[in-house]
């Protein structure tokens, strides 16, 4: 509903404010519309065309000083009244939206709010003829020219002015008010809480969330997880040490959260197409009727059967085809505590890059229908090297994943080979499809236990063959950072890419890809 | 050759000897220059220097060239490039025959030996091998090695390459070593004022229901990135003004041609509709 309002309101006048639908009365605070919740399609439109052609076509706010609660309740319904025309100059269709809900007539009687009502229905529905000399001044006050609809009071000065006459009118009919009580009807109209400055502080005041957030830690409890057990490569002793590390996997922690931002959304779609050639591969197809070049035994069959005056076969040529694939995709992020390095000013932290480009290609692969999986890893040591599963294979929600993704703190070093290897495994379980692992890091293995800084490089660069053996291939995209270098000893120079900026993730994604 | 699409009207200047004359553009296409558009694809034509249109989609870039050829009085052979057209076939294949093997020119082939403009439209969504058999054609060497059959065709002084390219987020990127053999051409939708002057000319509609489709086209076009790859085109905004001098009203009309042709999405789908509702 929330998107399909925000398209509806971004194609009438090409503005985008944020949608919030938990108020009892539409309202807008700060540039926000707030909606009731509400099932009723019509009355969603109604009250967020009117508080965005509010946003659109009313001034900022309004000078309410020395203006009584009766002149204010004047002055706001003709401003209501006011953008409500010009809206609908500009877009027809809209009355047709809000004029059924106009629905005073002369029955209603004569009170305070009635005489109100009347007088909204008679600025809006030019078929409505109010036989109350107020209402009727009303009208002959707001409209120029009443055909064309077009108001007469342009701006706040004259709309102060009408509301002024009008509200000095009414209020000498001594009819009972109370200003607490009001609320503007016909109910899609927003409470014109944003007109006056001195109401919205006080409550804006009253809105401020408080932010209590119960974040469980849970990173402390060992006791129940599995652990897999790798080997790792010496560099010194030209050996393997069998069951080496030790690898955990446990559920990365659930956070609220309300899906990927704009613009890593827009990456996201960008990311398709170089993603898109993952899931076909081509294949070389024999003896095909059309195709780029001949298939030699095929077309010496075809000359030998031609001579002996039989039925030549006239399938002579070599194709290349794309067969669709079904790929298995494994995103390796490294949330070691090295990833705290700031990148700049307003850029936030290098993990923040990395879980943002994971963000937008996890939202791509899921979007062209690529089975894939997310997972963070650090290492404390060989004996605790935790894999977070912020997204197994199985399909699942994105906000879900994504806000678990969001949710990963910094912490640890990064043991590369025993994350490779285990993600190696995983992949080369299932699927027959090709097989593609990406880390994404700041390139520089490290662990607390190890102060060689060749050793983890070179049992990496192994752990990469040992996969290219079982068929999956490993990529790395680097993040800002001097770990581009050691990242090409590990994963060869075609295996890198390094990106300073999330813009620059497609064509860095391409060029992994397309190899 | 099921890829060549035949220029319009073409046979009027059939001559004999001439291979190219099933491709020469015989009518004037209709076309409203934006700019200096023709200024600059003349002056690059003037030295046969490979130009790449860039726009979005059904802005008027084969219009434009369809256009051009006419004016230059130059043969044009197309080739909508799809992402399954490889260097086969744009420069030609073996065939057989009774009497054994027969070569038969492509299309680039065909241009490059006898002299016209060759376009090649959305060029990146082809193969990689066919993005770089243009590469000899469209530096100083101009001339096209055709490997399968041992020859190098060099090419006519009358041939031009002009490629088109819709640099949309969805799109593939154009390779750097094959953008930079080009000169560009920047198409964008035309000011709301000519483009309404463009959808009367090519429907016959009244400039005032123009105006009113191409309003809501420009609408369209705000959603861009939020849940359209592109808006209305000014090719859509015709197809509208077309049905509407058919006899739909209006709304009917754009409702056919943009709103139920651009999106399947759900939501945007139903956001389309509402704004139509809303706009009329």
């Amino acid at each position: 509903m929330k998107t399909i309002l925000s398209c509806w309101l971004r194609l009438l006048w090409d503005t985008a404010p944020p949608l919030r639908i938990d108020g009892d009365v539409p309202h807008i605070v700060d540039g926000a519309i707030h909606l009731p919740a509400s099932d009723c399609w019509t009355g969603h439109t109604a009250a967020a065309a009117h508080a965005t052609a509010h946003l659109v076509y009313s001034p900022v706010r309004f000078d309410g000083d020395g203006l009584g609660p009766i002149v204010r309740c004047v002055l706001a319904l003709l401003e209501d009244a006011r953008v409500e025309a010009l809206a609908i100059r500009e877009l027809p269709g809209l009355a047709r939206l809000w004029r059924p809900l106009h629905t005073a007539t002369p029955a209603l009687g004569s009170g305070f709010e009635a005489l109100l009502q009347r007088l909204a229905r008679s600025l809006i529905d030019p078929d409505y003829d109010d036989p109350d000399a107020w209402v009727r001044k009303g009208r002959e006050l707001f409209y120029l020219d009443r055909g064309l609809g077009l108001p007469a009071l342009r701006t706040p000065s004259e709309l102060r002015g009408a509301a002024t006459r009008l509200g000095n009118d009414i209020g000498q009919m001594r009819l009972p008010f109370n200003a607490k009580t009001y609320t503007p009807v016909p109910t899609y109209r927003d409470d014109h809480r944003w007109m006056w400055a001195a109401d919205r502080l006080e409550r804006v005041a009253h809105a401020a969330p408080s932010p209590t957030r119960g974040s469980s830690d849970d990173d402390r409890d060992d006791a129940e997880v599995d652990r897999e057990m790798y080997p790792e490569w010496d560099r010194l002793i030209s050996r393997m040490r069998p069951d080496w590390c030790s690898v955990s996997e446990r559920p990365a922690p659930q956070a609220a959260t309300s899906g990927a931002d704009a613009a890593i959304r827009e990456v996201g779609v960008r990311l398709r197409a170089p993603l898109r050639s993952l899931t076909r591969r081509p294949v070389v197809l024999r003896r095909q009727e059309h195709g780029d070049v001949f298939d030699l035994g095929a077309l010496v069959d075809w000359d030998v059967a031609r001579r002996l005056r039989a039925a030549p076969d006239g399938r002579v040529y070599r194709a290349r085809r794309l067969r669709p694939a079904h790929p298995l995709v494994w995103l390796l992020i490294d949330h070691s505590a090295s990833t705290t390095t700031p990148l700049g000013a307003e850029r936030g932290s290098l993990l923040d890059a990395v879980v943002q480009s994971a963000t937008a290609t996890g939202l791509a692969l899921q979007q062209l229908g690529v089975t894939f999986s997310v997972a963070g890893f650090s290492s404390y040591g060989r004996h605790d090297v935790r894999m977070q599963m912020v997204k197994g294979f199985d399909p699942s929600n994105d906000t879900e994943w994504t806000g678990r993704l969001r949710h990963l703190r910094a912490g640890g070093s990064t043991r590369l080979g025993a994350a490779l290897r285990h993600g190696t495994r995983r992949l080369a379980r299932r699927g027959s499809g090709p097989r593609l692992l990406v880390v994404l890091s700041d390139g520089l293995p490290r662990d607390v236990d190890v102060h060689d800084p060749l050793y983890l490089v070179a049992d990496a660069h192994r752990a990469v063959q040992e996969a290219a053996r079982l068929s999956v291939r490993t990529v790395c995209l680097v993040f800002a950072g001097q770990g581009a270098d050691e990242a090409r000893k590990v994963f060869g120079s075609r295996g890198v890419q390094r990106i300073d900026d999330l813009r620059d993730l497609p064509q860095a994604i391409a060029r992994l890809v397309d190899d | 050759m099921n890829h060549v699409a035949f220029g319009a009207d073409s046979r009027a200047a059939l001559a004999p000897g001439d291979p190219l004359a099933s491709f020469r553009v015989a009518r004037e296409p209709f076309y409203r220059p934006i700019a200096d558009e023709m200024a600059l694809f003349e002056a690059a034509s003037a030295h046969r220097l490979p130009i790449v249109l860039k726009g979005p989609t059904g802005c008027g870039k084969t219009r434009f060239v369809e256009h051009m050829a006419w004016r230059l009085g130059r043969p044009l052979v197309t080739v909508a490039c799809h992402e399954d057209l490889g260097a086969g076939d744009l420069v030609g294949r073996w065939l057989l025959d009774g009497d054994g093997t027969r070569w038969q020119d492509g299309p680039l082939t065909l241009a490059a030996r006898f002299g016209g403009l060759c376009y090649l439209d959305e060029l990146v969504e082809a193969r990689a091998d066919a993005t770089v058999v243009i590469h000899p054609l469209t530096d100083t060497r101009r001339m096209l090695p055709l490997a399968q059959r041992n020859e190098m065709v060099h090419a006519h002084p009358d041939f031009q390459l002009v490629v088109s390219y819709n640099p949309s987020p969805m799109a593939r990127q154009m390779k750097s070593s094959t953008r930079q053999r080009f000169c560009a051409l920047h198409f964008g939708y035309a000011s709301p004022e000519e483009e309404t002057a463009i959808v009367a000319r090519e429907s016959g509609l009244g400039l005032e229901e123009a105006s009113a489709i191409v309003a809501f086209g420009l609408r369209t076009r705000r959603l861009q990135g939020f849940g359209l790859d592109e808006g209305a085109s000014t090719r859509m905004l015709v197809h509208a003004a077309i049905l509407v001098v058919q006899g739909l009203t209006i709304v009917s009309a754009c409702r056919m041609a943009m709103v139920d042709a651009l999106s399947d999405d759900s939501a945007v789908h139903a956001a389309l509709q509402s704004a139509l509702d809303a706009a009329f």
